[in-house]
């Protein structure tokens, strides 16, 4: 059994079925060398859920949820409290990115592959945590009908991302780039 | 109290024995956790003192104030002032003693500021720093307590900030305790034994351990400490680890239990202890009855050459270290214009590339005419860090650079340099005895470099005792007896040996030598530099500063640690050189592994099977070996089948992208190496130009940047205008240009839009181009809605679309 850290990095590298053995060891060299380089960050925040029938559900706070796809997600999961959770690797995987692009396109895909799949790693992890109860999955704005200038509703609402290094630019995307946002629904009662 | 013994001479000498955990006692006697319990020192004073008593009474010979977290960023607006709660603080402990035991010692608590430190947090070092001062500054005046113990530090880089506060305000003994994570490391990712270099280096009197974990997690941690500590060691464990119930906190390890632990590792030579969360008097009493049982054992261990990086610890000496000596301006034209236009992204990426070629410590040097060099040395240095986690010399002539470096260095850097000279150690020596640092000492004084290796050790002998006048053990000098160059000064090349085998034996200090200077104006200079280098490390040589990319020299290396037996099983040998001795049949060092397909089963010419595995050298090899063929038939034949056949094996899935971009780039090299001859060979038959970009507002390139390889690796000849790209510049790269295609990636919806408005501006200006676009929200749909010609759904399907308009072109003409 290969560890899900192993089996994502690859399945973001684009294989169907097995590895063989020298797939299997540039996947798992990529891993080593993310992990040397990352330097995880996160920054977390609970927000209570209301609803009101004209306005669906909507939260105790300046960040608009009426967006279908997340209306289905908090309804689906009756959910009355959401978390807001912001994760990064940190600005050194982006450097050692661009300098592989430079380098060794390569290892720079396999490298690229390997942090797409730890930050997802360490962020479940993170979650894991926090222990929410009947939670939702994980959604990350810009994906729906969710526009990814949420991203800055979010950032204007938790200070404390830049203490995790992160920042936004004018296209709302985040800088270090190996970094997520994700709003998870959970019942807190 | 006058004649009191100050704390300082009986550390070391006797039992320190600490108080235990303040605010679970001060919630065991009512009051509510989140509650700012620096406040409580002036809201209920005698409750404070209660504590304060009940553990003098335990038999604690020092209390610690309840000063936790009392800085600026925990004062209320209106609530009582720093000072005041400072204040407050020391007199509750004062009044205590005064009451049982005026013997007892008050050590001043500082703990974190709860935020992190540039470039992980937004925290300034100075500022960092300020936010300590403040609180020593107010403590001292008190002219209540006896010393600090800085506690719970969890960052060494805050710690550093801190133990510089106390230094700089006041002379008081200094205790400074760091927390490790379950995996024995800090949060910052530091080792025990980079907590010690540190700590030792900056001039604390106790190291200590405190919190987050039990005696008995903490014990390996402990050993490990205990292994390297020259200084004597505190340690204050919580009553095991936190538990949780009805959403409390709390410890369960007995007094008897702890106490029994805590007697353990006073066999094991801890000089002091106490406890942290959870522990109460009664810990306390047990640890000191359970003392009694134990003799005193503490044993300084030998002081070794230490330097540390962010999350590492280099140790001179057991092994060669290697200091990569390529971040230095001096005849390097590049990196001197780099530097004068402020592009140190282009130097940090030079950095990178010599750790990954090797490179145990980094030379930075940035002495360039006309550059404000402290800021640019600090910059650069702290830019090196956030990517870089091995150590730093720093490199400067000014020791005002120096000084300003090693302030914001961010561990304990190697300095570079002093010499014999009086007035390069005045003033320098301050500096590296203030921060810790580990130095160069160079063999060479007001009359030059003597040039017999007697004459030169005395020298380094000089530097060794004026240091010790500023508290700078031996330990922390590293020697260079300064190479000469063979094709000048013949005879003198072996005195720098002989002087290498002098300080090592005679000095015990580390040596290093700068290789190069040695093969100038010689033929085949890295020979010569690799023959001195052997010789200079049978001498005792401890830091070649070396170019890491010249792999025989840094084999040399390698060689000479299995021969010196100081690589076990020639382990680390074999790792790096497995590949050597067979170059020829296997790809070289470096490469990636060769690709899925089994070696047998593979069919066709050396080049062939070479591209399809990736194997660069092989290929560039092959090609060499084909010098008499045609080589536009090197391409058809043996090229273009080999990616063909990758191409297929991609599609079918067999192997992965980064397989793919192997032989790309194997193709490539292939394609580089019978470039010249194709030019001449084929009337100027060339295929492309493309025009490759990231539109505006989209900086991901990844997808480019592998569409770009592989076109490449076809032959195809890429102009890639980057991420980020205005249309403007792309109509005006196609004006110029008059590319056979242009290739336009994005990867969010958001700067499709930006595709859009490229074509647009492109087929305004008259061009008719065929536009191919890819990405990952792009499809055939989006494509026709945006008026591209193709869609390419992947670098494969690039090639494709290239291929097809070069053969229309053809036929068109």
């Amino acid at each position: 059994m290969l560890p899900a850290l192993t089996k994502r990095t690859l399945s973001y590298l684009g294989l169907k079925g097995e590895p063989d053995e020298a797939q299997l060891k540039m996947a798992e060299e990529a891993i080593a060398e993310v992990k040397k380089f990352a330097r995880p960050g996160f920054a977390h925040r609970y927000i209570e859920l209301k609803r009101d029938t004209g306005r669906g559900i909507y939260c105790d706070a300046p960040l608009d949820i009426s967006y279908s796809s997340l209306q289905r997600l908090f309804e689906k999961g009756e959910s009355d409290s959401l978390c807001i959770l912001v994760s990064t690797l940190g600005g050194a995987v982006d450097r050692r990115i661009s300098f592989l692009a430079e380098n060794s396109p390569s290892k720079m895909i396999l490298f690229d592959a390997a942090s797409n799949a730890y930050i997802e790693e360490v962020t479940d992890e993170f979650q894991k945590r926090l222990e929410l109860p009947s939670r939702t999955f994980r959604f990350a704005p810009g994906y729906g009908d969710v526009p990814l200038s949420m991203q800055r509703e979010i950032f204007d609402l938790m200070p404390e991302i830049k203490n995790i290094g992160l920042t936004l630019d004018g296209s709302n995307m985040m800088h270090p780039m190996k970094s997520m946002t994700g709003l998870i629904g959970f019942r807190s009662r | 109290m006058a004649e009191k013994i100050c704390i300082r001479n009986r550390i070391g000498k006797e039992f320190i024995v600490f108080d235990g955990g303040f605010g679970s006692q001060l919630q065991a006697r009512g009051v509510k956790t989140g509650e700012n319990s620096a406040e409580i020192n002036i809201k209920d004073p005698d409750l404070v003192t209660a504590i304060h008593k009940d553990y003098l009474k335990a038999g604690a010979m020092c209390l610690t104030t309840n000063t936790f977290g009392a800085d600026r960023y925990h004062v209320r607006e209106d609530g009582p002032s720093l000072k005041e709660m400072i204040e407050a603080a020391c007199r509750n402990a004062a009044s205590a003693r005064d009451e049982i035991n005026k013997d007892a010692y008050i050590c001043y608590d500082m703990a974190p500021t709860g935020k992190l430190l540039k470039p992980l947090g937004d925290l300034d070092f100075e500022e960092a720093y300020d936010v300590f001062s403040e609180q020593v500054r107010h403590a001292v005046g008190t002219g209540l307590i006896d010393g600090f113990i800085i506690e719970t530090f969890t960052d060494l880089y805050e710690m550093k900030a801190a133990m510089l506060a106390v230094k700089e305000n006041s002379d008081l003994p200094l205790i400074t305790s760091v927390t490790f994570q379950e995996n024995g490391k800090m949060l910052t990712g530091a080792s025990p034994v980079q907590a010690v270099t540190l700590l030792e280096n900056l001039g604390t009197d106790m190291i200590a351990v405190n919190c987050s974990l039990g005696p008995d997690e903490l014990m390996p941690i402990i050993e490990q400490m205990l292994d390297t500590a020259v200084k004597p060691m505190l340690v204050q464990p919580n009553a095991g680890l936190p538990k949780f119930r009805d959403g409390k906190t709390y410890y369960d390890v007995t007094p008897d239990d702890f106490s029994k632990s805590i007697g353990i590792l006073i066999d094991k030579g801890i000089a002091g202890f106490g406890g942290c969360c959870g522990t109460t008097p009664d810990h306390i009493r047990a640890c000191v009855e359970e003392s009694k049982k134990h003799s005193f054992s503490y044993s300084p261990k030998e002081y070794k050459t230490r330097v540390t990086g962010t999350t590492t610890c280099v140790e001179l000496g057991p092994r060669v270290i290697r200091c990569g000596e390529r971040l230095n301006p001096t005849g390097k034209k590049k990196m001197k214009q780099a530097l004068l236009e402020g592009r140190l992204f282009d130097i940090v990426d030079d950095g990178v590339a010599q750790i990954d070629e090797g490179a145990d410590v980094l030379d930075v040097n940035v002495g360039v005419p006309g550059i404000d060099e402290a800021g640019t040395m600090t910059q650069l240095m702290l830019m090196l860090q956030e990517v870089i986690d091995a150590p730093l010399q720093i490199d400067s002539s000014d020791p005002k650079v120096i000084e300003k470096a090693c302030r914001l260095y961010n561990g304990i850097p190697l300095i570079n340099s002093v010499n014999g000279k009086k007035e390069v150690m005045d003033a320098v020596f301050p500096s590296v005895a203030k921060y810790g640092g580990v130095v160069l000492g160079l063999c060479i004084d007001e009359d030059g470099i003597p040039p017999k290796a007697e004459d030169r050790f005395k020298i380094a002998q000089r530097i060794v005792d004026e240091a010790a006048k500023y508290g700078i053990h031996k330990s922390r000098i590293v020697i260079d007896s300064l190479v000469l160059t063979a094709s000048a000064q013949q005879k003198e090349v072996i005195e720098t040996v002989k002087c290498v085998g002098y300080v090592t034996d005679r000095l015990g200090c580390c040596t290093a030598l700068g290789l190069s200077n040695v093969s100038f104006g010689l033929p085949n200079r890295p020979l010569i530099n690799r023959t001195f280098l052997v010789m200079a490390m049978y001498a005792g040589l401890k830091m070649p500063i070396m170019n890491p990319r010249d792999r025989e020299l840094m084999g040399a290396i390698d060689a000479f640690e299995v021969l010196n037996a100081h690589d076990g099983n020639a382990e680390d040998y074999i790792a790096r050189h497995v590949n050597d001795v067979t170059a020829a049949a296997v790809p070289s060092a470096g490469a990636a592994p060769s690709q899925g397909t089994k070696a047998d089963d593979l069919e066709g010419s050396d080049l062939f099977r070479a591209i399809v595995r990736g194997q660069k050298h092989n290929a560039t090899e092959a090609v060499r070996a084909m010098d008499d063929t045609d080589p536009l038939a090197i391409v058809s034949e043996h090229l273009i089948p080999a990616l063909d056949k990758v191409g297929c094996d991609y599609d079918k899935g067999k192997i992965f992208l980064p397989q793919l971009m192997v032989s790309a780039e194997t193709a490539k090299l292939v394609f580089d190496e019978i470039k010249g001859r194709l030019d001449s060979a084929s009337s100027g038959e060339k295929k492309g130009p493309i025009v490759i970009a990231t539109v505006e507002a989209d900086v991901h390139d990844i997808g480019k940047n592998i569409v770009k390889v592989v076109l490449q690796s076809y032959g195809f000849d890429v102009i890639d205008l980057g991420k980020d790209v205005k249309a403007e510049v792309i109509c005006d790269a196609v004006r110029e240009y008059k590319p056979l295609a242009v290739g336009l990636s994005a990867l969010m919806t958001t700067t499709v839009v930006f595709m859009e408005k490229t074509i647009k501006a492109l087929r305004e200006m008259g061009s008719d181009v065929p536009v191919f676009c890819g990405g990952a929200v792009l499809t055939q749909d989006v494509t026709d809605n945006i008026g591209g010609d193709y869609y390419a759904a992947d670098a494969m399907e690039s090639v494709r679309i290239c291929e097809e308009l070069c053969e229309k072109r053809k036929a068109g003409k």
